[in-house]
């Protein structure tokens, strides 16, 4: 499978009459872009703010964050979610590279992150550095959670797509190959899969892939350009930002990525394993089995990475997944992060464990406080779901709220060490 | 000119041996015994103003007492750093050192440093609080103890970050931190199987621990005469949440009218837990607390009588110190009422 | 943890949850197996009767639980949930 990923840099965001894209300024039309979001009467996109890097702002009640993008031909993306069949994997991607869209809303039942542009928060998260385009919405009068969930995730990725229509015939700044043929090959070089864990636990609780819930997901064979390039995206608006996946990281996956930079130089990257996490000891059993066996019978790998999404039930599957596949003779590597309170004395860093789990990646203690300082400017509301107390002001908070601060597929530099 | 208060028994003191060990606390202006070598390292950057005694026996026989009449002594005097020994591998020595490092520490809010040989008893019973440098066993380990102190608490008193066990020669205090790494974690995972395969050796960044075992209580003599309650992790209580039972991370429980649940089911109680997906539960809370099969089983005999109030908590991301305290204070409540067994679910 | 505390003071109890491998991680003495995580002790997609006559079978387990000691406390089958 092959595509092309171009890459077109912003440097600078504006409201302007027309949108258009030229020298690194993304220039939007602000109405008519609330205006391709109005026809969906499940919500209400109330306005559109921009965000600038290093500015002094913080923004609230983030839901999911996307880059925006585009696919040459089609004019569309996101397989399954918008009128697009798909695959991904194929053809030429157009990337608005250093901008995003911001899905935002305060609904009761929905967990909302938070971005902090300045200060000593910026840091944390990679979203300080990009131009943010916040999308502020509301849920239409009478729609249900799940309804209001499945109308954001539409609009944002429509708003995706209508910015990066704006790269048509413009030269890219960069642009990348993505190769890889997953078929045996001649090599001395270490075969190295993935298995994805995806969150699986009910509606809006669990991202979509090809616009289907993950709970009806079998452990599946996915292309790594497959997930580079658009066939999952974020649907769990009832999670903690902290042990869920953004679509703008599922985008830019490091894993996959960071397989793809490495091979056939230092190992041979020989595929990814998609797998629910079910909610039953059987199916999880089940599910565990599968994977392991498409790994070790189907892709032939003798290594993989394991990661996992959700919170520490979620260690269960991550442990089986890895029983299964050391008991197959398959290296494996967990990613995983840490339970260890707000002083990181806790004793009890996982929810499960196994003797098999000998070599694991921490992506941080979960339950870290931060100082936030105050801040000038505020989107997306004063208060959010689940903290107490107005968010403008200098604020102590659990590192969970900080957009893609705590990364279980590895996107962040966070780990922990010993005091 | 940091001002430091030094910490000794009664053989470092110059008081005496095991025939003083039984003085009480005292204070003396200026150093004594290993004070002078703190001294002597500090030069023109501080001094020891006084120092603090006592003897090993009379602060292990009146820890309480002593302890406090030596807080109130250094608390009395302007100072800036604590120490405390080093006290190698002499036990109670050590455990006085640890519990007024603890104490100067928590309590004065002044930066405290005490040192001693890892297998000194005051080691485990101190070391998740303060920092204690390592040390060796005998005094002949004074010179290479005490410029360690002295540098890390320097620095603690300029709140300076503190770098980890290995670096800086203390002993793990069972605290992980957050680091910002130079990889991805993302890339460490390459890097670490690729080790992993290759069969050299690697460092995982997580270690599991093995808990405590508790042996069992003996098992319900006869289930006909015993008297059953129902527990609950699963965040179920009265729709208003009257008791504020957190959604994760609970530091409180609260106990409800197995009838009321009974009587009026989900139109009255309501799961909060934040842990999983509460549909099914919100429909049907006998899905998560099986009161109609309860109340069906006490009637039919199969147990004598079901407790009338169910025990309720969130077991989400609780920390083990309010699980264990949750735990200890539920089960007072159930000794108390003579409950022979206990069914409890989670999620 | 709860039920290592009861255990402590001498109350058995019996921990129903679905996901074993914590109980095992916890240490917890007596252990039954529940249906799912998001419905422990029933399946909403069988009718209500079905539903409770399960949810009698993991409580009988439960209770039977409590009445041995734990080293012939074997683990039980768990059904499809959630």
């Amino acid at each position: 499978m092959k595509f092309e990923m171009e890459y077109f840099d912003v440097r600078e965001i504006r409201f302007s009459e027309k949108t258009r894209f030229s020298d690194g300024l993304l220039s939007i039309d602000k109405n008519e872009l609330i205006r391709q979001l109005s026809s969906d009467d499940r919500i209400a996109v109330i306005d559109i703010e921009l965000v600038r890097p290093g500015e002094n702002a913080r923004i609230t009640n983030v839901l999911d964050i996307i880059e925006p993008r585009i696919k040459t031909g089609v004019e569309s993306y996101f397989p399954g979610m918008l009128r697009w069949p798909g695959p991904s994997g194929e053809g030429v991607t157009r990337v608005l590279r250093g901008a995003t869209v911001f899905e935002i809303g305060a609904a009761q039942g929905f967990i909302g992150g938070l971005v902090d542009m300045d200060g000593n928060g910026a840091p944390l998260t990679p979203y300080s550095k990009t131009h943010n385009v916040c999308l502020l919405t509301a849920p239409g009068a009478g729609t249900s959670l799940v309804e209001y969930g499945l109308a954001l995730k539409q609009a944002g990725c429509k708003a995706s797509v209508y910015l990066a229509a704006a790269t048509k015939g413009v030269t890219p700044d960069e642009a990348q190959i993505f190769d890889l043929d997953l078929g045996k090959q001649e090599t001395s070089l270490p075969r190295v899969g993935y298995l994805f864990q995806l969150h699986s636990h009910g509606d809006s609780r669990e991202p979509f892939v090809y616009g289907d819930n993950s709970r009806h997901y079998y452990p599946t064979i996915l292309h790594p350009n497959e997930i580079l390039d658009g066939a999952i995206v974020c649907g769990h608006y009832n999670l903690s930002v902290a042990i869920k996946n953004y679509t703008y990281s599922l985008l830019n996956h490091p894993v996959v990525a960071g397989l793809y930079k490495r091979h056939g130089k230092e190992l041979c990257f020989g595929g990814v394993v998609i797998t629910p996490e079910p909610t039953s000891m059987t199916d999880i059993k089940r599910t565990s089995m599968m994977a392991a066996n498409l790994l070790k019978n189907v892709l032939h790998v003798d290594g993989v990475i394991l990661t996992k999404e959700g919170g520490g039930h979620t260690d269960v599957d991550l442990m089986q997944n890895c029983d299964e596949c050391e008991k197959l003779g398959i290296r494996t590597v967990l990613v995983d992060n840490e339970w260890l309170g707000p002083d990181g004395a806790g004793e009890m860093p996982l929810l499960a464990g196994s003797d098999n789990a000998d070599a694991m990646v921490s992506v941080g203690n979960i339950d870290a406080v931060v100082d936030l300082l105050p801040m000038g400017r505020i989107v997306g509301g004063r208060a959010m779901h689940d903290f107490p107390g107005p968010l403008d002001g200098q604020l102590r908070m659990p590192l969970r709220f900080l957009a893609t601060a705590i990364s279980q597929i590895g996107s962040n530099h966070l780990t922990t060490e010993g005091r | 000119m940091l001002r430091i208060i030094h910490y000794v028994n009664q053989f470092f003191g110059q008081i005496g041996g095991e025939d003083k060990a039984g003085v009480p606390p005292m204070v003396i202006d200026g150093p004594v015994g290993p004070g002078l070598l703190i001294d002597r390292i500090l030069k023109d950057r501080g001094r020891v103003v006084a120092t603090v005694l006592c003897g090993d026996n009379y602060f292990s026989e009146e820890m309480e007492a002593a302890s406090q009449a030596l807080l109130d002594m250094i608390g009395a005097r302007p100072c800036d750093l604590f120490i405390a020994g080093p006290a190698f591998n002499a036990g109670r020595y050590g455990i006085a050192c640890g519990e007024m490092t603890r104490r100067v520490q928590d309590e004065l809010g002044l930066p405290a440093v005490t040192g001693m040989f890892p297998e000194n008893p005051g080691v485990d019973l101190y070391r998740k609080g303060i920092y204690i440098i390592e040390t060796g066993n005998t005094a002949v380990g004074m010179p290479k103890a005490m410029p360690k102190m002295i540098d890390l608490g320097i620095r603690l008193f300029g709140r300076e970050p503190i770098g980890g066990p290995e670096a800086e020669g203390y002993l793990p205090r069972g605290i992980k931190q957050n680091v910002l790494a130079s990889k991805s974690a993302a890339e460490r995972a390459v890097d670490l199987l690729l080790k992993k395969m290759k069969g050299v050796p690697f460092r995982t960044e997580i270690l599991l621990p093995d808990l405590d075992v508790v042996s069992p209580a003996p098992a319900v003599a006869d289930l006909k005469g015993a008297t059953i309650a129902l527990v609950t992790e699963g965040g179920l209580v009265p729709r208003e949440n009257p008791d504020n039972i957190e959604s994760a991370r609970a530091s409180r429980w609260a106990k409800y009218r197995v009838a009321d649940l009974a009587a009026h089911g989900a139109e009255e109680f309501q799961s909060v837990h934040r842990g999983f997906d509460t549909v099914f539960v919100n429909e049907d809370p006998n899905r998560l607390l099986p009161v109609d099969v309860m109340e069906d089983l006490e009637r039919e005999g199969v147990f004598k009588s079901l407790f009338p109030d169910f025990l309720v908590t969130t077991g989400v991301a609780t920390t083990m110190d309010n699980a264990r305290r949750i735990g200890r204070e539920m089960a007072r409540e159930l000794a108390l009422a003579n409950v022979s067994g206990v069914l409890l679910t989670s999620t | 943890m709860l039920e290592k505390e009861f255990e402590r003071a001498g109350i058995p109890a019996v921990l129903v949850t679905a996901l074993l491998p914590i109980a095992r991680t916890i240490r917890a003495n007596r252990i039954t197996q529940g249906i799912g995580i998001t419905s422990p002790l029933g399946d909403p997609r069988t009718s209500r009767a079905e539903e409770k006559a399960l949810r009698r079978r993991i409580v009988l387990e439960a209770l039977d639980a409590l009445a041995r000691e734990p080293a012939d406390n074997k683990e039980t089958k768990g059904r499809i949930g959630g």
